[in-house]
């Protein structure tokens, strides 16, 4: 090219203005667009399917890893917030399905996979994707934490569980994205009968049955908290009854505190009171579950002044023999007229004023 | 052939390395090294992109006028970035899991955009893929020694998996891993303390040097003058 555009400073080169000039700008910067553009559909087509094999393949571990039992797993629904739903079976039919979602989270979007039951109960729970931050955020995706999740029910799926500290943002957004889970409607019945494949019913029961029952047999052990276990953990967990989750937990751990202290009291009548709620446990239990309703309404004050209700007062009280206390010895002979004793000589020696001796030099005036 | 690759090599790696000297790329430079693994693949992408980037403009560099050049860079530059990523994505998934949003990025690292303009628009294409690649390893070096110096003391051991699994646990499970440095400020400070090494020492030899053709220079007057 024999006429160059490439000028100096503040010098103008003719051809700049011309049409031809300007046909070349738009010619040279099509034809690199065109360039660029041809290579990379050439990449992008060598390259997509594997890209889909990829992130099948993850969500593909990601929900056999949640259902144990599962064998294969087929993509049912794709939302357009960009969750998808995949039914999972094991071979006899669906045993359940898992719902792709995504949450926001501190660092950006959570993707997690959340696998339901086909009793609609929250099987588990695995992250895919996360860009938390490490150390801190990163806890979320940890077995500890996601294993709460499992069993629990369709109407409550992430209130229990309860955030890790210092990361409450990204444990915040892995329960959003656990709820909105269960909140994609899915009708497994309509889906077996258009499938035509039956519905395998999980018989395993979910791992939060377990704890549930190790402190009930630990309270059966001593004779004395038997009474008092059942109802300190009723309490917490209050299965039957979902309004306590919402109690004030000071309330619980007060309602808790009034039968610890019966442990280790010496006191005689509440040693009796123990013997005595032994035989009336039964109906002490259905009191006990009754009355925290109530005590919703009232304030703390209320609650901690209300705290001895539960112990009754005794029957019968002991009578405590007051010990005879002897009046102090008057003595019988007459005050001697001695000097009076001042309050200077009762005042131990560092509290009495400085005299001449004793005041050291830096104080004198 | 008045380009020696020895000598493009030599300036590419310690005297003009682009991280410790340009201070160019500092961005990823930051984030992608809390990791050797992460550090080698973020260098190995750059290295791919530089050395073609640097050949297509060198190629294209006599058509194109002066007024869309920056333009018709970025679009080569940016092409070139999106097939990297399409192919880490496809081969690379772990990588990818990992750096994520950094290999985009690379289309804004300032030392492809600054070797495009400072080289490969004004030489031939051999020597602009050579430059290239000098650069790039240049880059991988010392986004490595950062990530050495970050992963050992934020967790004790090196080279763990992209997924933060596996790896060479050098310091046994005593250590509890100063994560300040897998953070952005522990990025910072490692940067910094590196790159003042290098001065110092780069420093050094320039003072040295200095001092000893002063001292010629002065002993040559006062011979001169007596």
């Amino acid at each position: 090219m024999s006429k160059k555009t490439e000028d100096m400073v503040g010098k103008k080169v003719d051809d700049e203005q011309s049409p031809r000039f300007l046909a070349r700008l738009i010619i040279v910067l099509t034809a690199i667009c065109v360039g660029v553009a041809v290579l990379l559909a050439a990449v992008n087509a060598i390259t997509v399917d594997k890209i889909a094999e990829n992130t099948l393949k993850s969500k593909t571990e990601a929900i056999l890893g949640i259902f144990k039992n599962g064998t294969d797993c087929e993509l049912y629904q794709t939302l357009d917030d960009g969750s998808e739903i995949y039914l999972v079976g094991n071979g006899d039919g669906i045993i359940g399905y898992c719902a792709f979602v995504k949450s926001a989270g501190f660092g950006g979007d959570i993707e997690m996979m959340v696998g339901i039951d086909s009793d609609y109960n929250t099987e588990g729970v695995k992250i895919v994707a996360m860009s938390e931050t490490p150390g801190v955020g990163s806890k979320t995706n940890s077995d500890g934490f996601l294993s709460r999740f499992a069993g629990m029910p369709h109407d409550d799926p992430a209130g229990k569980v309860d955030v890790i500290s210092g990361a409450s943002i990204s444990s915040r957004a892995v329960k959003a994205g656990v709820e909105k889970a269960h909140s994609i409607e899915i009708d497994l019945e309509a889906i077996a009968n258009e499938k035509g494949t039956g519905i395998v019913r999980d018989t395993e029961a979910p791992t939060a049955e377990p704890e549930e029952s190790t402190p009930e047999t630990t309270g059966t052990d001593d004779t004395a908290p038997e009474t008092a276990a059942p109802e300190t953990t009723e309490k917490p967990s209050a299965d039957n009854d979902p309004e306590e989750t919402d109690r004030d937990y000071d309330e619980i751990r007060a309602g808790g505190y009034v039968y610890a202290v019966e442990e280790t009291v010496t006191d005689p009548r509440f040693v009796i009171e123990i013997t005595k709620e032994e035989e009336t446990a039964e109906t002490e239990t259905e009191k006990e579950t009754k009355k925290p309703e109530p005590k919703p309404e009232t304030t703390k004050q209320q609650a901690k002044q209300t705290e001895p209700k539960p112990i009754k007062p005794p029957v019968t009280p002991i009578p405590v023999d007051p010990k005879p206390v002897d009046p102090e010895p008057v003595d019988p002979t007459p005050v001697d007229p001695e000097p009076i004793e001042t309050e200077l000589d009762t005042m131990p020696e560092w509290l009495r004023p400085h005299t001449e001796e004793t005041m050291p030099e830096w104080l004198r005036g | 052939m008045k380009y020696s690759i020895g000598k493009q090599f030599k300036e590419g790696i310690i005297t003009n390395n682009p991280t410790f000297v340009q201070l160019l790329g500092m961005c990823p430079t930051l984030a992608t090294t809390t990791s050797v693994i992460n550090a080698l693949g973020m260098g190995a992408a750059v290295t791919v992109v530089l050395m073609f980037s640097n050949l297509f403009i060198s190629l294209v560099r006599k058509i194109v006028p002066k007024q869309i050049r920056i333009a018709s860079y970025i679009v080569i530059i940016s092409g070139f970035v999106t097939a990297v990523e399409l192919i880490i994505k496809a081969f690379f998934p772990a990588i990818d899991a990992s750096l994520g949003l950094f290999i985009p990025l690379i289309v804004v690292n300032c030392i492809i955009l600054a070797r495009a303009e400072a080289f490969a628009s004004k030489n031939p294409p051999i020597p602009s893929m050579i430059d290239g690649i000098s650069m790039g390893i240049g880059f991988t070096m010392a986004l490595t020694c950062i990530a050495f110096v970050r992963e050992f003391i934020g967790t004790g051991g090196i080279l763990a998996a992209a997924d933060g699994t596996g790896g060479l646990k050098i310091l046994g499970s005593w250590y509890p891993g100063a994560s300040i440095f897998l953070l952005p400020s522990g990025a910072f400070l490692t940067l910094g303390f590196i790159i003042a090494l290098v001065q110092k020492i780069s420093n050094t030899k320039a003072e040295k040097a200095r001092l000893a053709k002063i001292t010629a220079e002065d002993a040559e007057r006062k011979e001169k003058a007596v």
